[in-house]
């Protein structure tokens, strides 16, 4: 083999291992749901952190649509996009809620339909929603928080122990 | 079983000190609405200093009906089971889901703490729901409140109620519909029951 056939082989070889990357970081990032059989609708939160382009949405954990566009709102919350396929029949009253996998995991959206008989359309808003927990400012709450109450409490309840 | 997320809410509404609060030009607004009713609750709880949680629920149910609709509240709350249960056990649920977020709350009262709220201008989410944000201080917590409110009979009612993100109703829906999912609606009625009655057995 001359030199000319063996640095096409590689050109091919380098080609093919970005052709399957790209097919792989496609299917793993769950963009699998065609524009053709989703419709949009809007979720606002109060804050989206750690939620990406891209992140899965989930009913009962099944997934049925991506997160789209993110952008701010007039008001400083955060309006994100969800494509969810066309046969889902989402309540007004659908409960959408940033969660993630662990501490650390990816964040997706949750999505928990409610008992409103009118039924979210294209371009609706869900309002109903619960933002992204942010643990470390509640952990620090709840250690500045507990100690106090919960000592008064117990020098109310129990006697001094006698020595 | 349940997680009382109200509570800190409920606390927040009553806690013992007006505060702080920035009231809007319109009387009816939602920040009115919310204003005015802690500052029922104070009136009531000082009234009552040192009562059981019991009695101290009796006494706050009706500023509490008047600032809540509790209906939405429940409907929300069970979620898809909601359309499984008989317009009986529709207004059964509501009546049960009500007097625990009520008793929760009392359970909780505390006369001797302080608090000061500071409310936003209510944004608008839609179909004429607004959200209202309040910055609580609490002893040494900041915490960050949201009500979420629809037009009533007396200018605003409260549905929903996100604190620290947590939303009152997601809380409960997710945990109401595991439950009707194993056992449907009767289960739901009596694991609320059930509640009821074991808070009515707490010592005070």
């Amino acid at each position: 083999m001359n030199s000319q056939a063996m640095e096409r082989a590689v050109g091919l070889f380098v080609l093919g291992g970005v052709a399957c990357l790209s097919y792989f970081a496609f299917q793993l990032g769950s963009a699998n749901f065609r524009t053709s059989e989703t419709y949009t609708v809007e979720a606002r939160f109060t804050s989206a952190v750690g939620l990406n382009s891209g992140a899965q949405v989930l009913i009962a954990g099944v997934p049925v649509g991506t997160v789209g566009k993110m952008k701010l709102g007039k008001d400083f919350s955060a309006l994100v996009e969800l494509r969810v396929l066309k046969n889902l029949q989402l309540p007004t009253d659908t409960l959408a809620s940033i969660r993630g996998r662990g501490l650390l995991g990816d964040k997706y959206v949750a999505l928990t339909p409610g008992a409103e008989d009118k039924t979210l359309t294209q371009g609706d808003r869900i309002t109903d929603t619960e933002s992204a927990v942010d643990i470390e400012s509640l952990i620090s709450r709840f250690a500045f928080g507990s100690v106090q109450p919960e000592k008064n409490e117990k020098s109310e309840k129990k006697p001094a122990p006698k020595e | 079983m349940f997680r009382h997320t109200l509570l800190p809410t409920l606390s927040a509404l009553v806690v013992f000190h007006a505060a702080p609060f920035q009231l809007q030009a319109k009387p009816a607004s939602p920040q009115a609405v919310l204003d005015q009713a802690l500052q029922d609750l104070i009136r009531v709880a000082e009234a009552s200093r040192g009562v059981s949680a019991i009695q101290l629920s009796q006494k706050t149910r009706p500023v509490l009906e008047k600032l809540f609709n509790f209906e939405s509240l429940t409907k929300r709350a069970v979620g898809q089971g909601w359309r499984e249960l008989s317009a009986d056990q529709q207004k059964q649920a509501v009546a049960l889901f009500s007097e625990i977020l009520i008793r929760s709350y009392a359970s909780r009262f505390d006369w001797d703490s302080k608090l000061e709220i500071q409310f936003s201008p209510p944004v608008d989410l839609g179909g004429g729901r607004v959200e209202v944000l309040a910055m609580t201080r609490y002893g040494n917590n900041n915490v960050k409140v949201l009500y979420r409110m629809e037009p009533a009979a007396n200018g605003w009612a409260v549905y929903d109620v996100v604190i620290e993100g947590v939303s009152l109703a997601a809380n409960y829906r997710a945990q109401f519909d595991s439950i009707r999912q194993r056992g449907g609606g009767e289960a739901l009625l009596k694991l609320m029951q059930e509640n009821l009655k074991q808070s009515a057995n707490k010592p005070a």
